[in-house]
């Protein structure tokens, strides 16, 4: 379990409050959708549960403080990619399977092998969807339990992110959990267990998608619901513009 | 005896930075330029003795009571280059951080890593090691120096 208990970041010297008083439990399994606006405190969020943001708060895994002795059980992947670009993806593998001991290089061949990515080339001459994929490969091959995805697929094309969705449920196993970062929330929603959704750093939902199913409402409908979306908002604003004009 | 991986050493997938090299130069530089010790040797040398004559007919003689300049006036700033390799070696090290934050962020990855080490090892580890054997040239080649200045003083001029 990942338990998150108060945490709050505040960036200096601006005084910014990206993530207030947030607190969650992630249990083994899930696949959390984390959903907010630009700026909501998703990616701070999510770098403060792998240290790499200090933060105020607790945060645990399985009750135990996150330190260099179970930090291999959470992976990242990251828009902003955290690979090597001179590297070759084989030079990766062997670096990962080096450093994390429950690395999975049988997972890692196989996608490597769907995707067709080529083993012997550096990553930075990849395509941008490539090295996204490249990316999301060795988060999921690194054996990790808690699987952080921060808009993982950004720059990729649609069949491209659906193949991804499919083939990532499908290789999971049981107790992998995932915790997805993504502003495309129609596509992810036959994927996800739960949606959390984050409003200027504050969690302002948080529901499983079988009690939305439940209640007979989409992912979008609660997301709308949930930040008091209007939509006549619009139709509104043209209106009143074109009276001004007229 | 167990081989040293110095790809261990530096950041993955960096090649040596421009600061090592130029750094490489400085150090030889450095050392080549501590060579003027033994001009400044001879010199002292020279001082020692009264000298009459011209080409082949000069005569020198010890000055009675003559004493040697101390070892370490003649080899005093001899090294005065050193130090520059080092601040090269700092700004290797600074260089091998931003590495990690430049083009993709690897820095996610090398703090993440169980072993905490491993960042600090890259970055650190090549130019500390450099400046380590750089003293020990400095070392090295003192006590050469030394060895000549003991060689080349008559003994009665020792200082010591």
């Amino acid at each position: 379990m990942l338990e998150l208990k108060n945490i709050r970041k505040v960036y200096r010297p601006s005084g910014k409050v990206a993530v207030d008083n947030v607190s969650l439990s992630i249990g083994p399994g899930e696949v959390v959708g984390l959903f907010g606006e630009n700026g909501a405190g998703k990616t701070t969020l999510m770098k403060s549960m792998l240290g790499l943001l200090r933060c105020e708060g607790e945060i645990t895994l399985d009750g135990e403080p996150i330190t260099t002795k179970n930090i291999a059980r959470l992976s990242f992947a990251t828009s902003e990619h955290s690979f090597f670009p001179t590297l070759t993806g084989d030079a990766h593998r062997d670096f990962y399977a080096e450093h994390f001991p429950k690395f999975d290089g049988k997972r890692y061949e196989a996608l490597m092998e769907f995707f067709s990515l080529p083993k012997n080339k550096p990553v930075g001459k990849f395509s941008t969807g490539q090295k996204n994929q490249f990316e999301v490969i060795l988060a999921v091959s690194q054996g990790a339990d808690y699987i952080i995805m921060d808009e993982p697929f950004a720059g990729n094309d649609v069949f491209n992110r659906e193949d991804f969705y499919k083939v990532l449920l499908g290789i999971l196993r049981d107790d992998e959990t995932i915790i997805l970062s993504t502003h495309l929330m129609e596509e992810v929603e036959p994927f996800i267990s739960r949606a959390v959704l984050l409003h200027k750093g504050k969690i302002l939902g948080d529901e499983s998608m079988e009690a939305l199913q439940d209640q007979g409402i989409g992912l979008m409908d609660y997301v709308k619901a949930t930040y008091n979306y209007r939509a006549d908002r619009v139709a509104k604003a043209l209106n009143e513009l074109r009276n001004e004009e007229g | 005896m167990t081989k040293i991986d110095m790809r261990r050493y530096r950041p993955v997938g960096r090649e040596d930075s421009y600061y090592i090299q130029i750094g490489w130069v400085v150090l030889l530089t450095a050392l080549v330029m501590s060579m003027e010790f033994f001009i400044r040797l001879f010199d002292a040398l020279d001082a020692l003795y009264d000298t009459r004559g011209f080409g082949t007919q000069v005569v020198r003689t010890l000055k009675a009571g003559a004493v040697m300049v101390p070892f370490s006036a003649v080899v005093k700033d001899r090294f005065m280059l050193v130090p520059f390799f080092w601040v090269f070696m700092g700004l290797e090290v600074w260089d091998c951080y931003d590495y990690h934050k430049k083009a993709t962020k690897s820095i996610y990855l090398m703090r993440r890593l169980p072993d905490k080490w491993e960042l600090h090892r890259r970055c650190w580890g090549r130019p500390l090691i450099y400046c380590i054997l750089s003293l020990l040239a400095v070392a090295g080649m003192t006590v050469l120096y030394f060895l000549a200045y003991l060689v080349f003083t008559p003994w009665e001029c020792l200082p010591y």
